[in-house]
């Protein structure tokens, strides 16, 4: 009996321990990378262009000024990305779970493969397939095939939970199909919608495969230009680069937790 | 306004639901349809209502055909088994909704504008009003009992005044204190409405409460319909016979004539046909000159003692004897009829007999 209960207790320690170590190894480079930013060049041992900004407000105006324009490049990909994937990716969902035709779902399975195809061969057999489209289009449909899927499975979900007789009901009481949607169907899946949108925007924001690929010198997205630091800047430039692409993501990953993450996990292909 | 279903048939993929159903519900009445479950009743109310789609057939509302007409256009309302009330709106605004919709009629003749907001305000508070809603207006549908939800479905079905309401297993959410409660409301207020209704059940009082019209549906046909008592005393088949309420049927197989001799004493039956006696469980009484049974099996109801016997030719018999009064198991009684002319069904070999 005794024994029992201590090894009850040892095996609770033992596993708020190994949380604690997950959690030290994820946060440990996110840690890293803002001490990277905040402190001086010669903490860390080197001398770049680095060295030459002498403060840290200073370094960030730094990172502003060499890769400003990858930043606005970024912002109006997702821009066009999150409205697109939600128009596209919403009325499917609903489709595929309201009005199933024989292989609706062997579709709606396939919808998932982009997921797994690399990113480079995306990216290039984008650029084999398509001629004539302006790059930044290019780009724009590279990052919808892999965050439709996003919202087809997340939208999806939420539909599943959605009584039908619900519509039904604003149907009977004089609701046409339109009406229902905005008066119905919509209010109902907002969490949804919202959670698909904070996803499109975390996975759009930080995508670099088929960006990279993609990217011309006029048309580089800032994941491209954070690597192009990490490679040829000195450490705190890229570090302080890091914060800045991390600032609107940690929001929305709160966001995503705070609208539930219990959806987001049901959202995900088992 | 009075409603013709005409050889509706309906089927999902090739798995025939409803088969050649006609019927008819008469202006201002209540049309019960009851059924076991997979018999149709619930798809049949769904064409009725425009949520699906016959695959034959046509449905008449006041001699207009509606067959191809979408749900919103129809005019009726619909509650539901589940409510289905608007989760994110108020008891208000699921009230208002269908006074606030852009519904237009199939019919030109009674299309009307959107009502003013004055005039919304007024409807929602009449249904309220009717349906003791007055103090949860403000409250969300999740903030109710299952009773209140069943009201509020009610009183948002009725408020826009539809010519024809549909009610699919209204009350089966309920647990049965509360069912019976509300059962008996439910039959005056919608005799008070005095509007066309359609309810579907499976439950057997309940039919007997509310039916004006009964129609006894079993897969995907109708078996038998008409005034509810009618259908209860006689029935045409076994199903019908069982189906509503208890029943002890008798086989019996005549050939000659006058009174004839059976398991319950010597009654008076059709020559020349095969079939069953129905006799109901209230039926059965103690008779000094009836038929000897064995009790096997007693049980006081509180409204009345449970019965079963056994007759001496090995059938048994579920009686319904007064209360506190029955003799105790294995004794021996003599029993008999009620009547001495018994509802007789026919057998007409048709095998639909469920």
């Amino acid at each position: 009996m005794r024994a029992r209960r201590v090894r009850r207790r040892l095996f609770r320690r033992a596993g708020i321990a190994a949380t604690a170590a997950l959690a030290l190894a994820l946060l440990a480079p996110i840690a890293i990378t803002a001490a990277g930013a905040f402190s001086r060049a010669e903490w860390y041992g080197q001398r770049s262009e680095g060295s030459e900004v002498a403060d840290t407000p200073a370094l960030f105006r730094y990172v502003l000024g060499i890769w400003g324009g990858t930043l606005v490049r970024s912002g109006q990909v997702v821009a066009a990305v999150v409205p697109l994937a939600l128009l596209i990716g919403a009325p499917a969902a609903w489709a595929f779970r309201r009005r199933p035709f024989p292989g609706s779902r062997l579709l709606e399975s396939a919808a998932l493969v982009p997921l797994a195809v690399p990113g480079v061969a995306l990216g290039f057999s984008l650029i084999q397939a398509v001629e004539g489209v302006p790059r930044f289009w290019l780009l724009a449909a590279g990052h919808l095939a892999y965050t439709v899927p996003l919202v087809v499975r997340t939208v999806g979900n939420a539909v599943e939970t959605l009584d039908p007789r619900i519509e039904a009901a604003a149907r009977s009481l004089g609701a046409g199909p339109a009406e229902t949607a905005a008066r119905v169907t919509l209010p109902l899946l907002l969490p949804a919608l919202i959670l698909s949108a904070l996803l499109v925007f975390a996975v759009s924001w930080g995508e670099f495969n088929v960006s990279f690929l993609l990217a011309t010198p006029l048309l580089q997205t800032f994941p491209a230009a954070l690597y192009s630091t990490y490679t040829t800047n000195s450490f705190p430039v890229a570090a302080a680069a890091t914060l800045v692409f991390l600032a609107p993501v940690v929001p929305a990953l709160i966001a995503i937790q705070a609208l539930g993450g219990e959806e987001f996990h049901r959202g995900l292909p088992a | 306004m009075k409603v013709l279903v005409e050889s509706l048939s309906f089927s999902y993929g090739r798995e025939p639901v409803l088969s050649d159903v006609s019927l008819e519900l008469p202006e201002g009445g209540i049309t019960v349809v009851i059924g076991p479950s997979g018999s149709g009743k619930s798809t049949l109310l769904q064409l009725l209502a425009g949520l699906l789609h016959p695959g034959q057939g046509r449905i008449l509302f006041d001699g207009e055909e509606v067959t191809g007409v979408p749900t919103e256009r129809r005019d009726v309302g619909v509650v539901f088994q589940s409510y289905a009330l608007f989760p994110h709106l108020s008891v208000r605004e699921n009230i208002a909704f269908g006074l606030k919709t852009g519904r237009r009629r199939f019919s030109m003749r009674s299309s009307r504008r959107r009502p003013s907001r004055h005039t919304v305000e007024a409807r929602v508070w009449d249904a309220a009003a009717l349906l003791g809603l007055e103090r949860l207006l403000d409250r969300r549908p999740s903030q109710l009992s299952g009773g209140e939800q069943q009201r509020v479905a009610l009183a948002r079905a009725v408020a826009p005044r539809p010519a024809l309401l549909l009610l699919d297993e209204p009350l089966s959410a309920l647990d049965a204190r509360l069912r019976r409660a509300v059962r008996t409301e439910l039959a005056s207020l919608l005799r008070k409405l005095g509007i066309t209704v359609f309810y579907v059940t499976h439950d057997q009082e309940e039919a007997m409460l509310l039916a004006d019209h009964l129609v006894v549906l079993n897969e995907g046909r109708v078996v038998q319909a008409g005034l509810p008592l009618d259908l209860y005393r006689r029935p045409e088949t076994p199903f019908v016979a069982s189906f509503l309420g208890e029943a002890n049927l008798v086989a019996v197989a005549v050939d000659g004539k006058g009174p004839e001799r059976t398991a319950l004493g010597n009654l008076v039956l059709p020559a020349g046909s095969r079939g069953w006696l129905l006799v109901r469980p209230e039926d059965v009484k103690e008779d000094p000159a009836g038929t000897e049974a064995t009790v096997t099996d007693c049980r006081g109801m509180g409204a009345h003692d449970r019965v079963v016997l056994l007759l001496d030719g090995g059938a048994e018999v579920l009686a319904h004897f007064p209360p506190e009064s029955a003799p105790a198991p294995g004794s021996k009684v003599r029993i008999g009829t009620r009547c001495r002319k018994p509802h007789f069904l026919k057998d007409s070999g048709a095998a639909r007999t469920g």
